[in-house]
């Protein structure tokens, strides 16, 4: 292994692995220290190819740690037989009446509102935070905040509350 | 893509690149919001994106920056400067007028004495400046 290389694994071993212990919710923790070795494995077969250029090195390291974490996360689900992340609600099914009549009282008025405004509002009671919503729709932190904010004084007004 | 598989990793990638049409878009995010297990992905996906990102960008340091530490310290120094500068004995006795006005506050009857004594000092520091053997001879001459 050259010395540039050497330098780099040096430099942010702990931080990929931190990554993958971090990752999905720590579904990967137990295979973290293979993962990262896969990962650093991958990279220095591309810096092989190209040593001189390690200026896009942190992209290059992004982009491995996704594509290697991506590929665990599905070869587990694989392993187990279902998705790790089947927590799938059933409208309806196991949820009380008042329940399955508040939610559909909640989509007619969701249905009310604008593409958009419904796009943040499902994306809000999933749980998405206003970063997240944010990175979905392609716009500012800022104007998720703001439109979310409105569109809670909205359906309080519609008779949702907040 | 059909209506009930899952999303891959490229359109992730897209969604979270900002490299995508507006219908396009719409088409993912209406996906995402449906699924339970993509919604998750995005989640995880974007988590990732911002920690590489703050690993390739590390934050600086909290400390103050050097330039509000040494004002800091230059105020200090100016404004203790003035007591350092001074003897320790004249530290200790404050000057002529200042103890002329503190004797003026506090003990009206000791400014006389005060002014003697600066006079009388005054008087030391100046013998000899403008006189000759002949003013000598002259108060020699008075006193007898």
């Amino acid at each position: 292994m050259s010395e540039p290389f050497e330098e780099l694994v040096r430099q942010y071993h702990q931080l990929t692995l931190r990554l993958v212990q971090r990752y999905y919710g720590g579904t990967l923790k137990d295979r973290a220290e293979d993962l990262a070795q896969e990962i650093w494995a991958k990279l220095w077969e591309r810096f092989k190819k190209n040593e001189n250029n390690i200026v896009n090195f942190k992209s290059y390291l992004y982009r491995t740690a996704q594509t290697t974490l991506w590929d665990a996360v599905r070869s587990l689900e694989k392993e187990r037989g279902v998705a790790l992340d089947e927590s799938h609600e059933i409208p309806g099914d196991e949820v009380g009446e008042k329940s399955r009549l508040e939610r559909i009282e909640l989509q007619r008025m969701i249905a009310l509102l604008s593409e958009e405004e419904a796009q943040m509002t499902r994306a809000y009671i999933r749980g998405f935070n206003n970063e997240e919503i944010a990175a979905l729709l392609g716009c500012s932190e800022g104007r998720a905040r703001n439109l979310i904010s409105r569109i809670k004084k909205k359906l309080a007004l519609m008779g949702g509350g907040s | 893509m059909t209506e009930k598989s899952h999303l891959e990793l490229e359109a992730f990638n897209l969604l979270l690149e900002n490299a995508i049409s507006d219908s396009e878009r719409a088409r993912l995010v209406e996906h995402i919001l449906d699924c339970d297990g993509c919604a998750r992905k995005f989640r995880m996906l974007r988590e990732l994106r911002v920690e590489s990102a703050a690993i390739s960008n590390p934050r600086k340091t909290t400390r103050p920056p050097l330039r509000y530490v040494l004002g800091v310290a230059a105020i200090l120094i100016m404004s203790v400067f003035p007591y350092l500068s001074r003897s320790p004995e004249s530290a200790a006795e404050p000057g002529d007028g200042m103890l002329a006005s503190r004797a003026t506050a506090s003990e009206p009857f000791s400014v006389l004495a005060e002014v003697n004594r600066v006079n009388y000092r005054h008087a030391l520091a100046n013998w000899g400046r403008d006189t000759d053997l002949t003013d000598l001879v002259a108060i020699q001459n008075q006193r007898h």
